[in-house]
């Protein structure tokens, strides 16, 4: 017999007869069914806040795993607007520039590839939006749908096997209730939710001499190892990727912008998508 | 091993001053391993789910009294041991029997199924744990260490050992991996 550390079979008659379709961990539907348990948490909201001030929640969200990589990208606009002026390169592109235009775009495709730690595999995460301020995202097992079109988020996420509808919670609904805070996609309602722009000093414009097509910028924070870089094209001054990397932890985020497809109407439409 | 202890924490701290969202993650997190860790005892799909609930209606109750923060997966887990306990109790289930009964596995081989079955029954209640954990799920090594409360490179030690009593367990019932592949 095989050693059954050295060997799969052990390993496959396990999973077949222990493993299990993952649970369903339905955060909305657990609210629902504890609604007590529930309003005994939040109610200590108020009561600590009057004795002593809570965590800075935003950078407590903004760190966890799920939403670090909003936190990067809320850091890296943060950078394009805070410090944009200062990064400018000898075409006099500045990342304000970026910024400004990427705002300006009628739709893109936003590929978000991340990992919080050297020992997780890569997810990967997709974002649409169509030039009525329709959203679809994929991220892992879940197609959401959200819909900034009258000033107020509707966010209704599927299962994308079953195409039931399931929770939203997520990486994506982080970054969509970021951008819901000032009713419509504007990177800017990111940049603007962060609490200390400080920490990061220095712009160093790379040598872009490189590419002829490509500007790059490179950041890096002030106290911490933690690197951003931007890649955008000169005429058309829109970003194309950024890359955000944490040495202490190999948190990473890369983020790949596409703009060359403008997805039909039905693609936004979650009732077209269930009854597919 | 690396792991994000430091976003845990304050994840949790933010729980514990009422953030819900906050809470809303470390359940996405640890309601998968809740299950297992649940199934593990009750050997019941439908059983450990409803303990999983129960368990976080509990932490979300309980979460200010945690004092190690660090300690949150580990806590958690103390918790769905007492759970599981009390619907044991409560239900007067019994493990073995229940097991038995449960036909909602998937079926690689009846034969082989039920022989798995008794081999995982018979580890400790510490390696049968740590089997299901691992096999129910997928569950990462690191997610599992975290839980248990123990390093990764225990958990690989300890799954190795239980393996090894299982393939031992299937080899005097005659089975192995060679009936394995020609099956």
């Amino acid at each position: 017999m095989k050693r059954p550390e050295n060997n799969k079979w052990l390993d496959k008659v396990l999973s077949e007869t222990i493993g299990s379709k993952k649970p369903q961990a339905d955060f909305e539907n657990f609210k629902r069914k504890h609604p007590q348990a529930v309003e005994m948490l939040t109610s200590r909201a108020g009561a600590n806040s009057a004795t002593k001030r809570p965590p800075m929640i935003r950078n407590m969200i903004m760190k966890s795993p799920v939403t670090k990589f909003a936190a990067a990208a809320a850091i890296i606009i943060a950078v394009l607007i805070g410090i944009g002026h200062f990064g400018k390169d000898s075409s006099s592109i500045a990342l304000a520039d970026i910024t400004e235009q990427f705002e300006s775009v009628p739709f893109f495709n936003l590929t978000i590839y991340l990992s919080y730690d050297t020992s997780a595999e890569a997810k990967k995460v997709e974002i649409w939006k169509s030039d009525d301020s329709l959203i679809r995202a994929h991220e892992e097992d879940k197609v959401i749908f959200a819909d900034f079109s009258n000033g107020e988020m509707n966010i209704v996420a599927f299962d994308k096997t079953t195409r039931q509808p399931t929770n939203t919670t997520g990486f994506i609904s982080f970054i969509l209730e970021d951008l819901h805070s000032d009713g419509r996609f504007s990177l800017n309602t990111i940049i603007n939710s962060i609490p200390s722009k400080d920490g990061i000093t220095s712009v160093k414009t790379a040598d872009t001499a490189a590419s002829e097509e490509t500007v790059i910028f490179e950041i890096k924070h002030k106290e911490t190892p933690e690197w951003i870089s931007i890649w955008a094209l000169r005429d058309s001054k829109l970003p194309v990727r950024i890359c955000f990397h944490d040495p202490r932890n190999g948190e990473f985020g890369d983020f790949f912008f596409d703009y060359s497809e403008q997805k039909e109407a039905k693609f936004f439409d979650p009732n077209i998508f269930t009854t597919q | 091993m690396v792991v994000n202890l430091n976003s845990e924490t304050q994840l949790v701290e933010a729980a514990q001053n009422g953030h819900l969202k906050s809470f809303g993650i470390l359940y996405e997190r640890y309601h998968s391993p809740m299950v297992a860790l649940a199934y593990s005892m009750l050997a019941d799909r439908d059983l450990a789910e409803d303990a999983a609930q129960e368990v976080f209606a509990i932490a979300c109750r309980d979460i200010e009294s945690l004092k190690s923060k660090e300690k949150f997966a580990a806590w958690l887990a103390g918790i769905c041991r007492n759970t599981a306990r009390q619907m044991l109790r409560s239900k007067g289930k019994d493990i073995t029997s229940d097991a038995q009964e449960s036909n909602k596995y998937p079926e690689p081989d009846e034969h082989r199924r039920e022989a798995i079955q008794s081999a995982v029954r018979q580890l400790s209640p510490a390696e049968r744990e740590l089997i299901v954990l691992r096999y129910y799920d997928n569950l990462p090594y690191e997610r599992i260490a975290q839980v248990l409360d123990i390093s990764v490179q225990a958990v690989n030690g300890r799954l190795i050992r239980a393996k090894r009593k299982i393939a031992k367990y299937l080899k005097h019932n005659g089975l192995t991996g060679d009936d394995y592949e020609t099956s």
